[in-house]
C-alpha cells in the first residue's frame, strides 16, 4: 500500500486528510511538526510527504530543505499544503525541490487526485 | 477619506467581505449584523483566538470569537474545538492578507493565539478600542470579528503586482 506522511500541527487537518487518503486506498501517518516529520520520514518508506509551512519547532520550508538534503528522503516527492500564498514562498519551495504547493482549504477529492498524480509520476 | 475614519472604513470593508465569503465557503448562511450590535449581549462568545500581523505601512491584529453552536459537532472535545477556532482564525487571516494584497499591501502574520477564558477575552477586547468590530449571525449562532488595522491609507492602491493566488489552488511544479 502506498503510504503518505502528513506533517501538520493541526490535528483537525491531519485527521481530515488521513481519512480522505484512507478512503482512496492510501496509508497515512501523521506528524505534528517538522522534527517529528523528519524523524518519521527517515524511519519509514513513504510514497509522498505532505507538509504544512507554519509549524512549531521546525517549519515546513526547513523540513523541506532537510528532506532534500538527505539521500534517504530526497527522492520522495513533497507537496506543501498551507494557507500561505505569497509568491516568494512558493518559488522558494519550488527551488528547494517541492513537487507542488496547495492552498488550504482545498477539496479533499482534488487533494487526493493531486497526491495520486504526483506519487505516480515519482514511482 | 483619510486618517482614522479612512482606516476604519477600510477595516470594515475588509471584514464584511472576507467573513461573509469565508462562512459561505463553509456552507453557512450568514447575515451581517448592524455595526452597533453586541453579540455578547445575547449569546456568550465561547471560543476565541487572535493573530497579529504587520507589513509595509500596515500593522494590526485580527480576533475571531464565536458562540458554542457555531463549532461543528464533530469537534467533540475541548482540544478539537480549540483547534477548530485556531484553524478558522488562520483561514480568516489568510483571506485578510489576500484582500490587503489586492491593495498592494503585503503583511506577515504571527502564530494564532488561543484565548482561553472570558476574563482574558473581555480584557483583550478592550484593547481593540482603535479597531472595528463586526458581528454576524449564522444558523449555529453568532460570530464576532475584530480587526485592529493601522494602515497608511495613502499607500493603498488597487494595483496588484503579484500573481493572484486563492484558496483551493493546486500548483504542481
Amino acid at each position: 500500500m502506498r503510504k503518505v506522511l502528513i506533517v501538520d500541527d493541526s490535528e483537525t487537518v491531519r485527521n481530515q486528510v488521513a481519512r480522505a487518503l484512507n478512503e482512496a486506498g492510501f496509508g497515512a501517518v501523521g506528524a505534528s511538526d517538522g522534527i517529528e516529520g523528519l524523524r518519521e520520514a527517515r524511519e519509514d518508506d513513504y510514497s509522498l510527504i505532505l507538509l504544512d509551512i507554519s509549524m512549531p519547532r521546525m517549519g515546513g520550508l526547513e523540513l523541506l530543505d532537510r528532506l532534500k538534503a538527505d539521500p534517504k528522503t530526497s527522492p520522495v516527492p513533497v507537496l506543501v499544503l498551507t494557507t500561505e500564498m505569497q509568491e516568494a514562498m512558493i518559488q522558494r519551495a519550488k527551488k528547494a525541490g517541492a513537487a507542488g504547493w496547495i492552498i488550504k482549504p482545498v477539496k479533499m477529492e482534488l487533494l487526493v487526485e493531486a497526491i495520486r498524480k504526483v506519487a505516480r509520476a515519482a514511482s | 477619506m483619510h486618517g482614522k475614519a479612512g482606516q476604519e472604513a477600510t477595516a470594515c470593508a475588509i471584514i464584511e467581505q472576507v467573513v461573509v465569503q469565508w462562512l459561505k465557503s463553509m456552507g453557512m448562511v450568514v447575515t451581517p449584523l448592524a455595526a452597533t450590535d453586541d453579540p455578547e449581549a445575547s449569546e456568550p462568545m465561547c471560543f476565541s483566538s487572535a493573530v497579529e500581523f504587520n507589513g509595509t505601512g500596515c500593522v494590526g491584529c485580527l480576533r475571531l470569537s464565536c458562540a458554542a453552536g457555531v463549532v461543528p459537532v464533530e469537534c467533540h472535545t475541548d482540544a478539537l474545538r480549540r483547534n477548530w477556532i485556531s484553524d478558522c482564525t488562520g483561514q480568516l487571516m489568510r483571506r485578510v492578507k489576500n484582500r490587503l494584497r489586492q491593495f498592494g499591501v503585503c503583511v506577515e502574520s504571527g502564530p494564532v493565539e488561543l484565548i482561553f477564558d472570558r476574563a482574558e477575552l473581555q480584557h483583550e477586547s478592550g484593547e481593540f478600542a482603535n479597531g472595528v468590530t463586526r458581528a454576524f449571525s449564522t444558523s449555529g449562532g453568532k460570530v464576532r470579528v475584530q480587526l485592529d488595522l493601522a494602515i497608511d491609507v495613502e499607500l493603498v492602491t488597487s494595483a496588484d503586482p503579484v500573481p493572484f493566488r486563492d484558496e483551493g489552488d493546486i500548483i504542481l511544479f
